[in-house]
């Protein structure tokens, strides 16, 4: 393997790839490898191959990522590597294969299906990187499959049991496509991030005015920069200031104003860097314990770690399960100081503080007006009644 | 500050200065410090308010953050609004705290600060003694910030000669006369009970 990528490395021109062969004439399958250029087109390709099977060019199809290829297709536009399968299918009577753009796809004006203007995150590169779309056979993994069906948008491509392909390999019925994202330039697998595009309109970014040639887009058409992204992730990210959006998790919404539609993807926030990432998700974690009853973070300051507490553990007691650090849940000390009169750090924080009526959280007061919004999960109390904001805490509590 | 927040600010500033936007939409600002962290800006009162006639100033601090958070933006001239605190100037405004957008520039603030001098929302009042007044006493909440307007943005119309006698009455008592008009104006001018708050 290490060698075919030095092979290609050093004539960037050519590559040699794997073809398989499925001939419907005779019923026999066959592996080849055959040296392509970059240059070549597919029907250079069949008559290589003609060369090596004897198979007559005329009758046979190229099929790559599940569709047809057009002949006029130039290699080129397929970014192959060397771990690229292509398949040729040879009709089952021999007939002669309409050579023509009608039946097969030309990437040359239709591109974008196959190798498209896809974003992805790349872990090897650590960075957003153009993607290629790859297509499997859920059932084998075998690339030599031929799509029922084109998928017309994200969902089709993300969700399984989409697309149906007919899958030269296990031949199975009623199977379905997977679809796979590769780094174009490493050609690592990766996550795709739906929300990244081209700005093909060279539109301004929403934040800064730049006209940056990728942009995030929600969906709604108001883009912004993916520098400006970034920081609006990393200043949500200090006050950890994401929602909870079900399905999408703790998320965050578009910039522009009055918009609210949110990113509908995490992995959008490996734009922030490692560390940050992993904060985001430590974080998201803890708030989602903090929002569930049942939910507890471990005191050790050296842990830290968010569990869900067993319901045997009804002694008021939790054991983390990563440290064994063992405390009471409600003062979260080792030796319980609940009853304790004399502990300061309780006594001062239950002098200062009132606890959110929804979610207990101590809440202190530094001023402003008696109307408290929780940031821990939102609600909008009032800090004289402890209770939900009503009409008459907006007249009478004013000052209290 | 970041790269961005530069940026902006000076795209920011350009914008309101070199549209003469006083002339055309009564707001303005002046740049106070050269790394553009303090801003003044300037809303002219707008027409058929108590405010018209007026030039109301605000203090305008740029945070560290700016612009994914937003600017802290505060009367210094006295306003009597439901929304603006008659103490301290701070304005309760949704985009300035919790609906603030990274995409929201100074200029826009600054509209709907205009805006909502325009149409207070007493609902969501910054300021619960005027917001009550507003609601309640809607003809001495109009002529109470008529005065203001007159007296502390150099408003240009007249005087409102009973309420002058009455801050007279207390400054001759030895009360200062921004304290003397806070408190009758918190008192629907009612003089004996402003004396009383005073001196009690």
């Amino acid at each position: 393997m290490a060698d075919a990528h030095a092979d290609a490395d050093a004539d960037a021109n050519s590559s040699a790839i794997t073809i398989f062969i499925q001939d419907r004439k005779t019923s026999k399958r066959r592996n080849l490898i055959v040296k392509v250029k970059n240059t070549e087109n597919i029907e250079k390709l069949t008559k290589n191959v003609e060369k090596l099977t004897q198979i007559p060019s005329d009758e046979l199809e190229v099929v790559f990522c599940g569709k047809k290829l057009a002949k006029s297709t130039i290699m080129r536009d397929l970014s192959l590597t060397p771990a690229t399968q292509i398949m040729l299918l040879r009709s089952p009577n021999g007939a002669k294969q309409v050579n023509d753009v009608k039946n097969g796809i030309n990437l040359a004006t239709d591109s974008s299906s196959i190798l498209g203007s896809f974003y992805m995150w790349c872990k090897k590169c650590d960075k957003v990187k153009r993607g290629k779309l790859r297509v499997y056979c859920q059932k084998c993994t075998s690339t030599a499959v031929l799509v029922k069906a084109e998928p017309q948008n994200w969902t089709d491509v993300l969700k399984s049991k989409r697309i149906p392909v007919t899958c030269e390999n296990c031949q199975s019925e009623g199977v379905f496509a997977e679809f796979k994202f590769k780094c174009l330039k490493c050609n690592d697998l990766g996550a795709a991030l739906t929300h990244i595009r081209g700005n093909w309109q060279l539109a301004e970014c929403c934040i800064c005015d730049a006209k940056e040639p990728i942009v995030m887009d929600l969906g709604c058409n108001h883009i912004t920069c993916l520098a400006c992204f970034k920081k609006y992730l990393l200043s949500t990210l200090e006050t950890f200031a994401f929602i909870n959006h079900p399905p999408y998790g703790f998320t965050l919404g578009c910039p522009f104003p009055g918009c609210n539609r949110v990113v509908q993807d995490v992995h959008h926030f490996h734009l922030m860097g490692h560390s940050e990432y992993d904060e985001y998700q430590r974080k998201a974690t803890e708030k989602l314990i903090l929002i569930n009853d049942e939910g507890v973070t471990c005191p050790n300051v050296k842990c830290g770690q968010s569990f869900f507490w067993a319901p045997y553990d009804d002694d008021g007691r939790s054991q983390c399960p990563d440290c064994f650090y063992s405390f009471c849940r409600k003062c979260t000390e080792r030796e319980c100081i609940c009853h304790r009169q004399d502990d300061l750090t309780k006594s001062t924080i239950e002098a200062t503080t009132r606890k959110c009526p929804k979610c207990s959280v101590s809440t202190e007061r530094n001023g402003g007006c008696a109307h408290i919004h929780c940031t821990s999960c939102g609600m909008d109390w009032c800090f004289k009644c402890v209770a939900e904001w009503k009409e008459e805490c907006q007249w009478d509590h004013w000052f209290h | 500050m970041s790269n961005i927040a530069l940026n902006r600010l000076q795209r920011e500033c350009k914008e309101v200065v070199t549209n003469s936007e006083i002339s055309e939409t009564g707001i303005m600002i002046e740049i106070l410090n050269e790394n553009l962290t303090e801003i003044k800006g300037h809303i002219r009162g707008p027409p058929d308010t108590p405010y018209a006639g007026g030039m109301f100033d605000l203090d305008i601090k740029i945070p560290e953050q700016y612009p994914f958070s937003p600017p802290n933006v505060k009367f210094c001239t006295k306003i009597w609004h439901p929304n603006v605190s008659s103490q301290t100037g701070v304005i309760c405004l949704d985009i300035l705290k919790d609906q603030w957008a990274a995409s929201l520039t100074l200029r826009t603030v600054l509209l709907s600060i205009q805006a909502l001098m325009c149409t207070p929302e007493p609902k969501d009042p910054q300021d619960a003694v005027v917001a009550k007044q507003y609601m309640d006493k809607p003809a001495v909440f109009k002529a109470t910030a008529e005065f203001w307007t007159v007296k502390f943005a150099k408003g240009h119309l007249d005087v409102n000669k009973e309420y002058q006698t009455r801050v007279d009455k207390l400054k001759d008592m030895g009360v200062r006369e921004e304290e003397a008009i806070s408190v009758l104006s918190c008192n629907n001018w009612d003089i004996n009970r402003a004396t009383v708050y005073i001196f009690s």
